[in-house]
């Protein structure tokens, strides 16, 4: 009777929602599942040649990507020039989501007996749901703090931006930034607290720098530069492609003009240190001043640099102690911990260890042990924001309950009449 | 069951007791020797050393305390690729030898000694080895054995063929030629050709891991063996510095370095360290530059802090007292070790050195300890000082020699001079000393030895073997003799035998773990037992109510494959180095909630696809069997059906919750659910093909010959997400580059595909070439089932 009743249910979404039936078709979930595995394995093989990163703008993060065949498998020489589209994850992700929605809707039985495949598909769709709002709004940044210092901001792994600082008087620090999105227009800005305008000449995401030598003099780009470290050190800059590797190191620069009333008063150059800017005096005295070259302009005192974009945070993390264990005799890690102090909103203090899969969760952002200095006493955070976090969980308990639900139902069929073919479902 | 068949069936099970269990050929101990039957009561304490009760001393190598036993096998499977080294027998004992075998052979009474010696040469595996273009007689030395010679007579050891070399260009780098001289080399063999490999890996060593040729892998695995030989000859007895006599002289230290002719051991020169110490323990105004007594102690620690590097174990246990379970290098319980790389010596201010070390002095012992270690805590970027805590806790800290020390020495005194009871009773009282220091890090040495030589996994192999033949011969019974008896009674056989050899590497793995303290899978090689053990385990149940031997048979086929898989992973230098596969976990890894929930549930996917796999492989040849002998295959047919049905609803199962919780873990770890790294691809790679058969099943589209080669595509697909990309070599999961194995799994994948071909193709072919008039050909499925999927 109640059985009954559900099948006239489904029908009756059929007939209400006709035009869903082909969306929810199983040959369209089956071709998008070989698609998928398509898709993924084409982009794990690039991992190899344009890195992580770069697998995931060109195939994940994209509605298609352009594959060429590998020059070193066989046949490479052949087939390599020959361009395959391969459909790409916001397509798949998107149509899949579609796909199951849809068979909820037309195709699938609101009862009990089928509860688990219910289950088990809302589960799916919450995972790609969450994986597809990850990727949009997910944001990587690091966080480094020497023993016994406290640190309050929060800086990208990618993209950067121009700061210009008042320090004439220390108490009262003014600070202007101007974000990578302005900066790659180019063009000029300017500010009220600011009495120059700024003229972005070059700008990238990524260069070579070395100094020049008499031999090897420095480019037409980078000898304009008449003022600041790019003058004093005599530095020379090659613009590079953005590198996309997981241990790529992108050094963002930029040659900027400051004009007062349309009067040019110098050009200044600005490279920004992936590991933040304090790592530049250890890489040449000459350059220690990169992360503030200093300006005086009209009994005002300026300091100017480009960084990795800085998010700062109503809260404070000191860093105590670090820990840097390994197995006795040999060089295998065996611990990585940062015991820290979090200085809260309210003045409050808490203490808290922050180790190898345990990371502190504060703010909506999450702060994990991701590298260490033990001799130069500094440990490094990697900070998440992924407000989406919790979805995968909840998707992960409804996708265990609904496979549980079926698959003993299953079993217990199996084992009853052990050799015939189980029902079709 | 008729009588004939009772006999069998009992016959089989013995074998298989014998194999998984009973003392045999295969291996040292049986299951006897871990009820307390130990070997070493056999021997007579004054005729033969016990190298039973020495391989269980503990010592640290790879950051775990184990027995030596294990140190000599691990040891020589990275030099030898086995776990035994060869002795060629001089021209006298093969005469011997001869000669005692045709006294006995014509029925001459034997003298005690000879046959004492027929039974000492017996009991190991003889072979032979082209030595000279001629095969000669070898027997093998086992790893205690050969440890005992490295450690305390280096020059026989040196003797013993301890050296694999395989590659051709390697060979001829040490002028040797594969037919003439064989694969096995000793050191002294190798000794004259040193500088070359030396050079040569140097430059090997230059090019990029990924991008080295053969021969530049194999000469830097050749100078990695070496490298571990030298270190381990030298690690009871550190090397002596080879200074010239008149540096010796100027420094004044001539007296009081080990001198062979007049020194009975080299403690004695670590006793008149020790006075050199304490004298200026107790005067530390002496500590300064330009000072005699000062530069002779500073001579002898730069002269321990080098042989610190020249050792490939830790003998001596931590001290009580120190509490810190901190094992120790000879030298390094006489100085310490450097507190910073030894380049940084030239950083050093000398005055301000020489200043901290004599404030150091001037305090109490445990204040001087408690100051050490606050400097080393605080002035971590000052080299002066910290190389200055070095020299306070070499001359303060430290007292005395470590008993330990000087009964290691005897004892090799006592092996030089064949004194059999002095060797075993110091064996025994190290054995206590070692143990007791050692502390609760020891208690499952004794077990661990004895597992060692049980070599569960080597049986299990075996066993899985004799289950195959079995089992397939049931199927030949039952195509051509319809003997449903003898049919029963060899599934049955086959089934029970599964039984026990499931014991048998049930055992292995709960050993591993008991040693471990881990989850049973933490690295590659333990993920292939598991595989294997996974996959059994279900066939088990899976013939339990479908007697047929087919999963019996895809079962032992899997669990011999992957034990095999798992024996070449630990044969892999770039995997695992130091040759042992309990090797430690690195820090991100080190959680045994999340290696024993995401990693062994994970691994359980790959078991089971693998088995879907397997299974849809026998239901391909059936298919082709039936074409042959042109008869039905409905029952049958069915019957794979639902069982590669089922065993994939589990593979899904367990597949999309690993990987879920492999998405957690991560998330704890790494800060991401998913990373699109390599392996995390590989396993949703597999989650989506079980997807795929699934719902390829519930649309109709596939019937079951399209079910079972999407099934062997399974075995493609869980193949490279378990060795393929390891072979990638990006991402956080890969934990070696193998390109070995790459050649085994393209075959591998190549065969898969061959049989999915053979599945389509054959059945046409056949149909062309001989056009059977049966009409019964037609209803074997012929739908365009698979092939409508791409």
């Amino acid at each position: 009777m109640n059985n009954k009743k559900n099948k006239s249910s489904l029908s009756q979404r059929r007939r209400d929602f006709n035009f869903l039936l082909p969306l929810a078709s199983l040959r369209l979930t089956i071709a998008l599942l070989s698609l998928s595995m398509i898709l993924i394995f084409v982009a794990t093989l690039e991992q190899v040649r344009i890195g992580i990163r770069g697998a995931l703008a060109e195939y994940f993060e994209s509605f298609y990507g352009i594959w060429y065949y590998p020059e070193k498998f066989w046949g490479g020489e052949i087939l390599q020039d020959i361009p395959l589209p391969i459909p790409g994850g916001y397509l798949l992700g998107g149509l899949l989501i579609i796909n199951l929605t849809a068979a909820y809707i037309v195709r699938f039985q609101w009862t009990l007996k089928k509860g688990g495949i219910q289950l088990i598909h809302l589960g799916i769709i919450l995972l790609l749901i969450g994986q597809l709002t990850t990727q949009a709004i997910q944001e990587e940044s690091r966080m480094q703090i020497n023993k016994g210092e406290k640190s309050n901001y929060i800086e990208r792994f990618h993209g950067v931006e121009l700061v210009i600082r008042d320090v004439t008087d220390p108490a009262q620090e003014k600070v202007i930034t101007v974000p990578q999105e302005l900066l790659q227009k180019g063009g000029s800005h300017s500010d009220k607290a600011m009495p120059f305008t700024i003229n972005v000449l070059h700008f990238g995401v990524n260069c070579d720098f070395d100094f020049a030598t008499a031999e090897k003099p420095r480019s037409p780009m980078a000898e304009i530069v008449n003022r600041g470290v790019g003058q004093s050190a005599n530095l020379n800059l090659t613009p590079k492609e953005e590198d996309f590797s997981s241990d790529a190191l992108n050094f963002g620069y930029i040659i900027f003009e400051l004009l007062d009333k349309g009067q040019s008063f110098g050009k200044w150059m600005s490279i920004s240190h992936p590991a933040g800017n304090q790592v530049w005096s250890q890489i040449s005295p000459k350059l220690s001043d990169m992360g503030f070259q200093s300006i005086r302009h009209n009994g005002k005192l300026w300091g100017v640099a480009l960084r990795q974009e800085r998010e700062y945070l109503p809260f404070s993390i000191e860093l105590l102690d670090i820990e840097n264990e390994f197995y006795q005799g040999t060089e295998i890690p065996y611990n990585f911990e940062s015991d820290i102090n979090l200085h809260l909103e309210d003045n409050q203090t808490r203490r808290a260890l922050v180790y190898m899969n345990t990371p502190l969760r504060h703010g909506g952002k999450t702060f994990y042990q991701y590298q260490m200095n033990d001799s130069a006493n500094y440990s490094v955070f990697q900070v998440i924001s992924n407000p989406s976090w919790l979805v995968p969980y909840i998707a992960c308990v409804l996708v265990s309950i609904g496979m549980l639900w079926q698959f003993s139902l299953h079993l217990i069929r199996f084992l009853r009449k052990n050799s015939q073919t189980p029902q079709k479902a | 069951m008729s009588r004939t068949n009772k006999i069998f069936f009992s016959l089989i099970l013995v074998v298989g007791l014998y194999i998984a269990f009973l003392p045999n050929k295969f291996s040292q101990a049986s299951f006897l020797n871990f009820l307390g039957k130990d070997n070493s009561n056999e021997i007579d304490q004054n005729e033969t050393f016990d190298l039973q009760a020495f391989s269980k001393i503990p010592v640290l190598r790879g950051g775990r305390v184990k027995p030596l036993d294990s140190v000599a096998r691990n040891i020589l499977l990275v030099l030898r690729n086995k776990r035994t080294a060869l002795r060629v027998l001089e021209q006298w004992e093969n005469e011997k030898l001869e000669l005692i075998q045709s006294l006995k052979k014509e029925g001459n009474e034997l003298t005690e000694e000879q046959s004492k010696f027929l039974k000492n040469y017996s009991k190991n595996r003889k072979t032979t080895t082209p030595q000279g273009g001629i095969e000669v007689a070898v027997t093998e030395v086992d790893a205690i054995d050969w440890l005992a010679q490295v450690l305390f007579a280096p020059e026989k050891a040196d003797k013993l063929k301890t050296f694999l070399i395989d590659h051709d260009q390697v060979l001829g780098l040490v002028n040797q030629k594969l037919l003439d001289n064989g694969k096995f080399f000793s050191y002294e063999e190798l000794e004259p050709f040193l500088s070359n490999i030396d050079s040569s890996a140097r430059k090997a060593g230059e090019v990029e891991t990924e991008l080295r040729d053969s021969f530049q892998q194999n000469i830097i695995e050749l100078y990695r063996s070496l490298l571990i030989y030298k270190k381990l000859k030298h690690s009871l007895s550190p090397p002596t510095t080879p200074d010239r006599p008149e540096v010796l002289e100027q420094l004044g230290v001539t007296d009081l370095v080990y001198s062979e002719e007049k020194d009975r051991a080299r403690s004695d020169e670590y006793v008149r360290f020790r006075k050199l110490t304490a004298e200026l323990a107790k005067d530390s105004s002496v500590v300064q530059l330009g000072s005699e007594e000062f530069a002779r102690v500073v001579f002898f620690v730069d002269r321990y802090n080098q042989a610190n590097l020249w050792t490939e174990f830790l003998p001596i246990p931590p001290i009580i007292a120190e509490g810190d379970g901190k094992w120790m290098k000879v030298t390094e319980s006489l100085v310490g070790s450097e507190p910073l790389e030894s380049r940084q010596k030239q950083n050093m201010d000398p005055a301000r050195f020489a200043l901290t070390l004599r404030e150091l002095l001037s305090l109490e012992k445990t204040e001087l300890k408690e100051r050490i270690a606050y400097i080393r805590e605080n002035q971590k970027l000052d080299p002066s000082a910290l190389f200055a805590t070095q020299y306070a806790e070499a001359i303060k800290v430290k007292e005395g020699v470590d008993p330990v020390i000087i009964q290691y020495e005897e004892l090799a005194f006592a092996y030089r001079d064949q004194n059999f009871s002095k060797f075993n009773r110091l064996v025994n009282e190290i054995y206590e000393l070692t143990t007791t220091r050692a502390g609760s890090t020891a208690s499952t040495l004794s077990f661990e030895k004895t597992f060692n030589g049980f070599e569960p996994f080597y049986r299990s192999a075996i066993a899985y073997v004799l289950i195959f033949i079995v089992a397939s011969f049931s199927w030949l019974m039952a195509a051509f003799k319809k003997d449903s008896g003898t049919v029963r009674t060899l599934r049955n056989s086959a089934y029970y035998l599964t039984i026990i050899v499931l014991i048998c590497h049930t055992f292995g793995l709960a050993a591993r773990m008991w040693i471990e303290g881990r989850p049973p899978v933490t690295n590659l090689y333990s993920s292939a037992l598991f595989i294997g053990w996974a996959s059994v385990l279900l066939c088990l149940g899976t013939e339990k109510y479908i007697r047929l031997g087919i999963a019996s048979a895809m079962g032992a086929l899997i669990g011999f494959s992957s034990l095999v898989i798992a024996h070449s992973l630990s044969l892999d230098s770039s995997l695992n180095p130091t040759g042992d596969t309990m090797e430690m976990m690195r820090a991100v890894l080190d959680s045994n909630f999340w290696l024993a929930t995401h990693v062994v549930i994970i691994t359980i996917g790959y078991s089971t696809t693998f088995l879907a796999g397997f299974l849809g492989i026998a239901y391909i040849f059936f298919h082709i069997g039936c074409t042959i002998s042109n008869k039905s295959e409905n029952k049958m047919k069915k019957t794979l059906d639902s069982m590669i049905y089922g065993i994939t609803c589990f593979s899904l199962l367990f597949s999309l919750v690993g990987t879920i919780l492999g998405g957690i873990w991560a998330d704890q770890s790494w800060g991401r659910f998913w990373g699109w790294d390599a392996k995390e691809n590989g396993a949703l790679l597999i989650v989506i093909w079980n997807a795929l058969l699934l719902h390829a099943r519930f649309s109709g589209i596939a019937k079951t010959r399209g079910l079972a080669c999407i099934a062997i595509f399974g075995n493609v697909v869980t193949a490279w997400s378990w060795f393929g990309t390891n072979m990638l070599g990006v991402g956080l999961h890969s934990y070696g580059f193998m390109d070995k194995a790459f050649d085994y799994l393209m075959m591998f994948i190549i065969s898969q595909l061959i049989i999915i071909g053979l599945a389509y193709i054959f059945p046409i072919i056949w149909k062309f070439l001989f056009k059977p008039k049966d009409k019964k050909l037609d209803n074997i499925d012929t739908l365009p089932d698979y092939d409508s999927l791409d």
